[in-house]
């Protein structure tokens, strides 16, 4: 079977239920006027479609609409008076529901995180400078006698020594 | 017929389930005789059963009584319709576990005979035309129930209660091709089980 025959018979069925575009509809008549497989595939389909509309539903039914009314009030009847109070707060639109329930949310999360956080977390507490500050005879800048004058590590040097002697 | 986007404002069934949402139960009633036969076509072209037909019909129509008071008409009536009766019948026959290829008592009493064969020999007086009227029915019944479930579906929708396929893509809840693909597989399906009836 050709390419474009096989693409036509995909749309086929559309076409005899006048489901096409017309564009489409007149492409698939154009060639359906020349290519006999393709005609004969239409038949085909056509009897198919015309033998399955011959399936009736023959049954008898019993009445509905009593069997669900019987229903309906067996369910009203079991719902108790908070059953009905939930439903109507449910009735709330979902989306609001959640978004309440998610805002109400944050900030019992905040305090029981802050809490959380300043009971366990040593972080927090910041370190007194007194436990790292060392004095200058602990420090020794011999280590730095090489550093060039008027450069940015003498400059460096002289802010630090500078801030020892300052220092009570 | 083509429906634009707005007529569904001027549904008078979305009219009738306003009512309903009010508690009217005349209106309901209404409702559910306007729409009993379609709605138990369909079940019954779909699952083959006429117990469960009915017991499913009652579970859609209960479900359409709930759903009245917070129902927003947001396209025709129908459409909302027939996509609770999709949903439920496609449920429905999962949960029961139900094989697609379903056949009747009469079909499994006979045995090894070849459901596809050509007319059966002539019992008793009964006239050729309604026995082969009858043997159609039940070789279309089990050649559609052979179907798999969407296309099956598909096909009830657009041969039996004329839905487009645009409102059928709707109902189904996929697109256009989708729904051209699914009819087409039906459909060349069926074509070959049925080549024998063709004339």
């Amino acid at each position: 079977m050709k390419r474009a025959c096989k693409r036509i018979q995909k749309k086929m069925l559309a076409f005899l239920n006048h489901e096409l575009e017309e564009k489409k509809a007149k492409v698939i008549e154009h060639h359906l006027a020349s290519c006999t497989l393709c005609q004969e595939e239409v038949k085909q389909l056509q009897s198919a479609w015309n033998i399955i509309g011959n399936y009736e539903v023959d049954e008898e039914f019993s009445d509905l609409f009593s069997g669900i009314l019987k229903r309906i009030e067996r369910g009203d009847q079991k719902a108790p008076l908070f059953h009905h109070l939930i439903e109507k707060i449910i009735r709330i639109p979902a989306p609001a529901l959640y978004s309440l329930i998610f805002l109400l949310g944050i900030l019992p999360g905040v305090l029981l995180g802050k809490n959380f956080y300043l009971t366990f977390s040593d972080a927090y507490h910041a370190p007194s400078l007194d436990r790292w500050s060392i004095s200058q005879d602990e420090m020794s800048f011999d280590m730095f006698s090489d550093v060039p004058n008027q450069s940015l590590g003498n400059a460096y040097l002289s802010i630090v020594t500078n801030s020892f002697k300052e220092k009570p | 017929m083509k429906k634009d986007n707005h007529t569904h404002l001027f549904d008078p069934d979305n009219e009738l389930m306003k009512r309903v949402g009010r508690g009217e139960l005349t209106a309901f009633k209404q409702l559910v005789e306007k729409y009993q036969k379609k709605v138990m076509g369909t079940i019954y072209r779909y699952c083959g059963n006429r117990q469960e037909t009915e017991d499913v019909a009652q579970e859609i129509f209960f479900k359409v009584y709930k759903a009245a008071p917070h129902y927003t008409p947001r396209a025709h009536f129908t459409t909302w319709l027939y996509k609770v009766v999709v949903n439920h019948c496609l449920n429905y026959l999962r949960n029961q576990k139900k094989d697609a290829l379903f056949a009747s008592p009469d079909t499994l009493s006979r045995g090894e005979e070849n459901i596809f064969s050509p007319f059966p020999q002539l019992q008793g007086e009964q006239p050729e035309s309604l026995l082969q009227q009858q043997e159609l029915q039940e070789i279309l019944k089990k050649a559609i129930g052979e179907l798999p479930e969407r296309q099956r579906m598909a096909l009830i929708l657009h041969r039996f209660e004329g839905l487009s396929y645009k409102e059928i893509a709707l109902v189904l809840g996929c697109s256009l091709s989708a729904v051209e693909s699914l009819l087409f597989r039906a459909m060349i399906s069926l074509k070959e089980k049925l080549k024998i009836y063709f004339t």
